[in-house]
């Protein structure tokens, strides 16, 4: 079983990570002083298990956990004493120590973890998360990190500095390139179908000449990626 | 005023002086550094980043099992969001207590 560790207190840190190098079940696979950098590990790495600081500079515990679609199990960390009550609010926090942390109060917290992986069978080990679940990648938005499910991108659109991602319902302008997108999209089920567009195959209306009808936008094909597109297709 | 104490790192390191070398080192590193930032916000009137600032020393005092100390902290950190100083002093003496433990027990 893996977890990681976010603080921005570097000695809190060290001693999470201390407390878990004496439990022969766990791994520490990250420790980070920010929430920014967790999710671009999260991003990319299946964990079992956080160990989350509640008060970090311009983002709480708290912040962090609504962000996250799928949360992994969460033990919070914190020196207020008045925090725990929140915790209660989230089904993914399933303890809460107080700083400093006592040793049988960390062996009880982490074997309550270990307990409730088993019981679900749910651990990370041997698992590859860019192969198996759901595709998500998280995209920043004045200081907000956004969760968006590949499965509901219609189509993306490059236009200068930026890019158009749409959904049925919502779009959101990204300061990034297309190719920088792509490395996050699932490769059987979106395909750069001209220099400017990536579309999400599964969101295709219809073919007409050299365009595609996704809702209600009309999306050009390049003639040189026509016939690729054309073997993606289920065709009768 | 009571005492800084080592207490919880020896129970907690149980004889591994690697590990209480490399949270000395640290602490050495950290608390004077944190406790200027603390003294400019304060200079500068920004008393919600000196708050911040006290949150985190408020840790490290806490792992010196100083117990007052730490609520004398909360009241500072609580005070400054208020835009107040309250125990103002009473913090800068926890502060300057531990800045000068340190050096005596870091070998």
């Amino acid at each position: 079983m893996n977890c990681i560790i976010i603080d921005d207190e570097r000695v809190s840190r060290e001693i999470l990570a201390f407390l878990c190098s004496r439990e022969t079940n766990w791994e520490v696979t990250g420790t980070f002083s920010n929430a920014m950098e967790a999710f671009i590990f999260l991003n990319k790495e299946k964990v079992d298990l956080i160990f989350l600081d509640i008060h970090m500079p311009g983002f709480t515990g708290f912040d962090f956990v609504q962000t996250l679609k799928n949360p992994p199990h969460i033990i919070l960390t914190s020196s207020d004493r008045n925090s725990a009550i929140e915790a209660f609010e989230y089904e993914s926090i399933i303890d809460y120590l107080s700083k400093p942390i006592d040793q049988v109060r960390f062996k009880k917290a982490i074997k309550k973890a270990e307990k409730l992986i088993n019981s679900t069978g749910n651990s990370s080990e041997g698992e590859n998360p860019t192969k198996t679940g759901e595709h998500q990648f998280y995209i920043n938005i004045d200081k907000r990190l956004i969760n968006i499910n590949t499965s509901e991108v219609n189509f993306i659109e490059a236009k200068g500095d930026y890019v158009l991602i749409k959904l049925d319902k919502e779009e959101y302008r990204v300061h990034t390139t297309l190719s920088k997108i792509i490395e996050k999209l699932p490769v059987d089920i979106f395909f750069k179908v001209h220099r400017s567009y990536v579309i999400n195959l599964k969101k295709i209306i219809d073919i007409q000449d050299n365009t595609i009808l996704i809702q209600k936008s009309v999306i050009p094909i390049s003639r040189s990626k026509r016939a690729e597109l054309m073997g993606k297709l289920n065709l009768i | 005023m009571e005492k800084p104490s080592l207490t919880y790192l020896k129970e907690l390191s149980n004889g591994n002086s690697t590990f209480e070398m490399k949270i000395f080192k640290i602490l050495i590193e950290e608390l004077p550094e944190e406790y200027n930032a603390y003294q400019n916000a304060i200079r500068t009137k920004n008393f919600y980043w000196a708050a911040d600032i006290v949150h985190k020393i408020k840790q490290k005092v806490a792992f010196f099992q100083m117990h007052a100390s730490v609520s004398i902290s909360e009241e500072h950190e609580s005070s400054l969001r208020s835009g107040k100083l309250k125990y103002q002093s009473d913090f800068q003496e926890i502060v300057t207590k531990i800045l000068k433990f340190l050096p005596e027990h870091y070998d």
